[in-house]
C-alpha cells in the first residue's frame, strides 16, 4: 500500500529513461515485437495494420476509443516504446515467434553499425490521419524519421529493423505547435544552458502539443528531460521600439543612415573601379557595431518585431516599411481589421490574439477596438497571420483556456471569426515558422523537416480533442497515458466501465481504497462521476 | 519527543523507534565522551564496553557485544573478546551502540563567505575558528561526532574541511578533505564556469605533457637545423644560442607557474585519488546540465541535492552519471510531496533502490536541526527506507562521502584514530 505512490509515479516516468524500476520490461517486449515486425524482403508485407487502411471522414467519428480496432494490442501503452537511443527497444525481442528474423538480421546489423560513427535511431508513425498543414490530408501514411528529421512519408514504407513505431491509427497528426513570444516554458537565452528540463510548465507545454517556442529572441525546442536539441536558431529577428516622438525619430534617422551609406559606398566602389583615387571611402558607422542590425533590416536579412496594437501606430508602421523596404512583424495589431488593405499592400506579418477585447472609444469617430474577426479580416486581405494566446506561459490557474496550453482554441476562436480552418491550423504551425523565419526546420510535415508531431484523438480545433503523444526531434516526450495529470481525460484504452445510473440522486457508494496500478493518481477506477 | 500525526505504516512501533533512537545516540555520545577522558589517562589504557546490542553497520548486529577501545581507536568488537584485567569497563548491558553519526555536508560556526567563481585551492583552515557557545556540545548531544565542513559561497569556493566535536579547539582535529566543492545550482552560470575551469585544466595537462616530451623530440630538430639556418658567419653563435634554445625547456615549467586555483583540478583531471569533486545540485535539472557539461570528462566526484526542491529528483534516479554503486549522493532528509500531488515522496529510498550510496545531512546548519537529525531519520524509516540504510546513511556512508571510512563510520577494529 504505501508503494502505491512510488509503483504509479515509476510507471509514469519509466519511459523518459529506458529502464525504470516500476517499468515492466518482460511484458514490453513481446508486445514491442508484436509491433517491431520487420519487412522481410520475400514477401514485403504492409507495415499499415490492415484496420488502419484509409476511412471515410464520414463513416469514423473523431472520437476513437470505441472504433479501436480490435487487432491492435490493448495494452499499447506500456509498450509505447521509450525514447532514448541507448535502450535500442527492437534490439530486445530475442524471444517469441518473431525471434527468427530478428535474430537472423540483429548481427548484421551490429556489425555494420560497429565504426565509430554513432547508430541511426528511426523512428516512425503509423497510420492515422496525416496533415502536413503545407499539403492536403493523407491517410494510411507511414513517417519515417532518421535521426530527429522525416526522411520519408508513403505507403508501405520499408523500415529498418530497429525502428521505434508508434502505432497511430485512428489519430490525426499534427505538426508540432509553435508558440510565439513565450516566457518561463524553456529557460531564457541561452535555453540550452538555463532551461529547467524537468519543469512542470515544460510537460504541460508539451501536453498542449507545443514543440518549439519563440523565446526573446531565440526559437528552441521543449525537449522534456533532455537539452540535446533544444536550440532551434539564435538571433531570430530585430527587436524595435516605435512608439514615442524619440523612438520614432531615432529608428527613421539610423535607417536613413544606412541608406545613404550604401549610396555612398554604391558610388565608391563605382568610382573607384573607374579609376579615380581622390574619393575617401564613406564612413562606416552607420553599419556597424550597434548599427549591424539596421543593415541587416534594410537588406532583408531580418525581420523586425514591433508590438503594436492601436491604429494609429500601425498606419506609421506602415509608412514605415512603404519608405525603408523593410520586413516587419507586428505582435498585437488588435486594430489591424481596420486598415487591413493598409497592411497587406505593406507585406507587414501579424501575430493576433483573436480573444482580444477592447471597447471603442464613441467619442472618436472611426473604426476602433478588439474584433473577433480581427484574424479572418487580415488574412483576407493578404496578411500572414499567425495565432497566439494571451498569456506568455503556462499556468494551472482558475481561468485555463488562456495560457499556452490552449493555442488551439485561441485558433479555434479565429475560425470563429471567419478565419478558414486551415488557415487557423496554419497559423500556429507553418505561418507562425514563416513568420519566425525557422520553416526551413518545423512548421509542417514535409521530408527534410524536423520530426516533431502532435497524435491527437481528433481535429486540433475541436475543444474536446487532445494530445496523445507528443514527438519532439523523433523521439517521444509526452504521452498522454503516462501523465498523471490527463490520464483519466477519456483514456485511450477502454477500460470496463459499469453501467451508468439511470436516475438522480444517485445511490451512496463508498469509495473504494485506491489500488496500486489501477486508475490514475488518485486511484480512479472511472466510475466516481456516474 | 512525540511526533504527532504521521499515518505511516511500519513495523517498528512509533515509540519504540524513537526509543532506539535515543538509546543508541546516547551511547554514541558515551563512546565519543569516553575518548578524551582516554587521551588525559594514559594512552595504552583499555576501556571495555559492555553493551546490550553493538549495531557495527560494517556487519552484522551483535548482541551482548563488548567494544574493546584502546589508544583512541576499537581493537576488538565481539560477543566474547579478551581484555587486560586493569582495563576500565563501562557496563552499558542495557543500551545499545552505534558508530557516532557524521554530517558530511554543512557550514555550522563558519563565517560568511561571499566567495564565487573557482577559488578550488582555498582552504578552511583559515578562516575556521571554533565557536565559543556549547554548539559544538549540543552536537555531541545530538550523536554527532564528525563535521564535513564545507565553504559556503557560489561557484567554486574551496575545500571541504573536517571537524570532530569532542575537541573543536585544538588544531589537531582539524583535516583538510581534497573535496573540491562545486556549486552547480544555477546552470547558466555553473555551466559556464566549469567548462572553462575543465578547459583551462587541461590545458595545463597539455603543457606539461609537451614540456616533458620536448627535450627528446624538439631539441633535437631544433639543434639539427641551427647549422642550416644559420651558416658559418658567426660560428661562435652556435654554441651561444645553444644555451639560450635549451633554456626555454628548462625554465618552462618555472615560467609556466600554474594558477593555484587550476592545482586542484588538474590533480582531478589526473584522477588523483585524494581529490574528489563535490558537486551540488539543486533539482533533477541541475543533473542533465551537468551531464551536458561533463560528456567525456573523468574525475572522482561525488553528488549533494541542497536545498528543499528535490522533488523531481526522481527523473534522475537512473541516469547515468548517478545510477551505479560507484555514486555517492548526499541527500537531505525530507520528505517533499510529489510535484502537483500530496503524496509524500521518499528520495533517499529511490536512490538506495536504484543502486546509489546515499548519504544524509540535517536540513539546515542550525543545532536544532541537527538535534532533529534522528527523528528525521525515523520519519524515513515509517516511510519505507529500510532503517539499516538509514543508519548506514548518516555513519558508513557518510564517511565514504568525506572519504574516511577506514578510519570512521563502523564499529569494527580500526587502524586510524577516533
Amino acid at each position: 500500500m504505501r508503494y502505491c505512490w512510488l509503483i504509479l509515479f515509476g510507471l509514469i516516468l519509466a519511459p523518459t529513461f529506458g529502464i525504470g524500476p516500476g517499468m515492466p520490461r518482460e511484458e514490453s517486449a513481446p508486445k514491442m515485437a508484436l509491433l517491431a515486425q520487420p519487412a522481410p524482403p520475400p514477401k514485403p508485407e504492409p507495415v499499415t495494420q490492415p484496420a488502419t487502411q484509409p476511412v471515410p471522414p464520414s463513416s469514423q467519428p473523431t472520437t476513437f476509443p470505441t472504433t479501436q480496432p480490435t487487432t491492435r494490442p490493448t495494452s499499447q501503452p506500456t509498450s509505447t516504446p521509450t525514447s532514448k537511443p541507448t535502450t535500442a527497444p527492437a534490439s530486445q525481442p530475442t524471444s517469441g515467434p518473431t525471434s527468427a528474423p530478428t535474430t537472423s538480421s540483429a548481427p548484421a546489423s551490429q556489425a555494420t553499425s560497429q565504426p565509430a560513427k554513432p547508430k541511426d535511431r528511426y523512428f516512425a508513425i503509423v497510420g492515422g490521419r496525416v496533415h502536413p498543414v503545407s499539403g492536403r490530408e493523407l491517410t494510411g501514411m507511414t513517417i519515417l524519421c532518421k535521426n530527429g528529421r522525416i526522411q520519408a512519408i508513403g505507403r508501405d514504407l520499408k523500415l529498418p529493423d530497429d525502428t521505434e513505431k508508434l502505432d497511430a491509427s485512428g489519430f490525426h497528426i499534427y505538426p508540432g505547435l509553435i508558440a510565439c513570444n513565450t516566457r518561463g516554458l524553456v529557460g531564457s537565452e541561452p535555453p540550452e544552458d538555463t532551461t529547467n528540463v524537468f519543469a512542470t510548465s515544460m510537460r504541460l507545454a508539451n501536453a498542449g502539443g507545443i514543440t518549439t517556442v519563440i523565446v526573446c529572441n531565440t526559437a528552441a525546442k521543449v525537449t522534456y528531460g533532455s537539452v540535446d536539441g533544444i536550440l532551434l536558431r539564435k538571433d531570430l529577428f530585430v527587436g524595435l521600439r516605435y512608439r514615442s516622438a524619440a523612438e520614432r525619430r531615432n529608428l527613421r534617422d539610423s535607417l536613413e543612415a544606412v541608406r545613404k551609406y550604401l549610396r555612398d559606398k554604391e558610388e565608391f566602389d563605382r568610382k573607384t573601379a573607374d579609376g579615380d583615387k581622390d574619393i575617401k571611402e564613406p564612413n562606416n558607422a552607420a553599419v556597424t557595431g550597434g548599427n549591424a542590425k539596421f543593415l541587416q533590416l534594410i537588406k532583408k536579412e531580418k525581420a523586425a518585431v514591433i508590438s503594436a496594437d492601436s491604429r494609429t501606430e500601425l498606419i506609421a508602421l506602415c509608412e514605415l516599411v512603404e519608405e525603408f523596404g523593410i520586413r516587419m512583424v507586428v505582435r498585437g495589431a488588435m486594430e489591424g481589421w481596420t486598415i487591413p488593405d493598409r497592411l497587406g499592400r505593406a507585406g507587414i506579418e501579424a501575430i493576433v490574439t483573436p480573444r482580444r477585447q477592447s471597447p471603442s472609444d464613441d467619442e472618436l469617430n472611426q473604426l476602433q477596438g478588439g474584433n473577433i474577426e480581427n484574424a479572418a479580416i487580415l488574412y483576407n486581405h493578404g496578411v500572414d497571420v499567425a495565432v497566439t494566446p494571451s498569456a506568455f506561459g503556462i499556468s494551472l490557474d482558475p481561468f485555463a483556456g488562456r495560457d499556452l496550453q490552449h493555442i488551439p482554441m485561441e485558433a479555434a476562436y479565429a475560425v470563429r471569426g471567419g478565419l478558414p480552418e486551415s488557415a487557423a491550423v496554419s497559423a500556429v504551425t507553418l505561418t507562425a515558422a514563416k513568420i519566425h523565419g525557422i520553416s526551413d526546420r518545423v512548421g509542417s510535415i514535409e521530408v527534410g523537416k524536423d520530426a516533431d508531431f502532435i497524435v491527437c484523438d481528433g481535429r486540433i480545433l475541436e475543444f474536446f480533442t487532445m494530445v496523445h503523444w507528443t514527438v519532439v526531434n523523433g523521439q517521444i516526450v509526452y504521452d498522454k497515458e503516462q501523465e498523471s495529470l490527463f490520464s483519466t481525460i477519456r483514456p485511450r484504452v477502454p477500460t470496463t466501465q459499469p453501467e451508468p445510473y439511470k436516475f438522480w440522486p444517485r445511490p451512496f457508494k463508498p469509495r473504494k481504497a485506491p489500488e496500486p496500478g489501477q486508475g490514475g493518481r488518485y486511484g480512479r477506477t472511472g466510475d466516481e462521476g456516474r | 519527543m512525540r511526533v504527532e500525526p504521521v499515518h505511516f505504516e511500519s513495523k517498528m512501533h512509533p515509540r519504540r523507534a524513537m526509543w532506539a533512537a535515543h538509546w543508541t545516540a546516547a551511547l554514541a555520545l558515551l563512546i565519543a565522551s569516553a575518548q578524551p577522558a582516554l587521551a588525559q589517562v594514559d594512552d595504552e589504557a583499555y576501556i571495555v564496553v559492555k553493551v546490550k546490542k553493538a549495531i557495527t553497520i560494517s556487519g552484522d548486529e551483535i548482541t551482548d557485544a563488548m567494544i574493546v577501545i584502546t589508544g583512541g581507536k576499537i581493537e576488538a568488537v565481539g560477543k566474547k573478546v579478551d581484555y587486560p584485567s586493569d582495563s576500565y569497563v563501562i557496563d552499558a548491558s542495557d543500551l545499545v551502540a552505534m558508530p557516532g553519526m557524521i554530517d558530511p555536508r554543512t557550514s555550522i560556526g563558519l563565517p560568511r563567505l561571499n566567495r564565487s567563481g573557482n577559488q578550488s585551492h582555498k582552504k578552511l583552515t583559515d578562516v575556521y575558528y571554533p565557536p565559543d557557545d556549547d554548539t559544538y556540545e549540543k552536537l555531541l548531544e545530538s550523536g554527532y561526532v564528525l563535521l564535513g565542513l564545507n565553504p559556503p559561497g557560489g561557484g567554486m569556493p574551496g575545500q571541504m574541511l573536517l571537524q570532530t566535536t569532542h575537541q573543536p579547539k585544538e588544531r589537531e582535529g582539524l583535516k583538510d578533505a581534497g573535496l573540491v566543492r562545486v556549486v552547480f545550482t544555477r546552470p547558466a552560470m555553473d555551466k559556464r564556469l566549469l567548462r572553462e575551469t575543465l578547459k583551462q585544466a587541461q590545458a595545463e595537462i597539455d603543457k606539461e605533457k609537451e614540456a616533458t616530451s620536448k627535450p627528446t623530440t624538439t631539441s633535437a630538430p631544433a639543434a639539427r637545423s641551427q647549422p642550416t639556418s644559420q651558416p658559418a658567419t658567426q660560428p661562435t653563435s652556435g654554441p651561444a644560442s645553444k644555451p639560450a634554445a635549451s633554456k626555454p625547456a628548462a625554465t618552462k615549467p618555472a615560467a609556466a607557474k600554474v594558477r593555484p586555483e587550476l592545482e586542484p583540478w588538474i590533480a582531478l583531471l589526473k584522477k588523483d585519488p585524494a581529490f574528489a569533486a563535490q558537486i551540488e545540485f539543486a533539482r533533477a535539472s541541475d543533473v542533465i546540465h551537468f551531464a551536458d557539461v561533463v560528456k567525456d570528462v573523468e574525475f572522482n566526484r561525488t553528488f549533494a541535492f541542497a536545498g528543499f526542491e528535490i522533488s523531481d529528483v526522481h527523473n534522475v534516479v537512473d541516469h547515468a552519471l548517478l545510477g551505479g554503486a560507484d555514486a555517492i549522493i548526499a541527500l537531505p532528509p525530507n520528505l517533499p510531496n510529489m510535484p502537483l500531488t500530496v503524496n509524500p515522496y521518499n528520495p533517499a529510498k529511490r536512490f538506495i533502490e536504484a543502486g546509489c550510496t546515499v548519504t544524509l545531512f540535517p536540513l539546515s546548519d542550525s543545532v536544532q536541526e541537527h538535534e532533529r537529525m534522528r527523528e528525521r531519520l525515523a520519519l524515513l524509516v515509517r516511510n519505507g527506507l529500510p532503517r539499516g540504510d538509514a543508519l548506514k546513511a548518516v555513519t558508513l556512508n557518510a564517511a565514504k562521502y568525506l572519504k574516511i571510512e577506514k578510519e570512521y563510520g563502523s564499529i569494527e577494529k580500526r587502524s586510524g584514530p577516533i
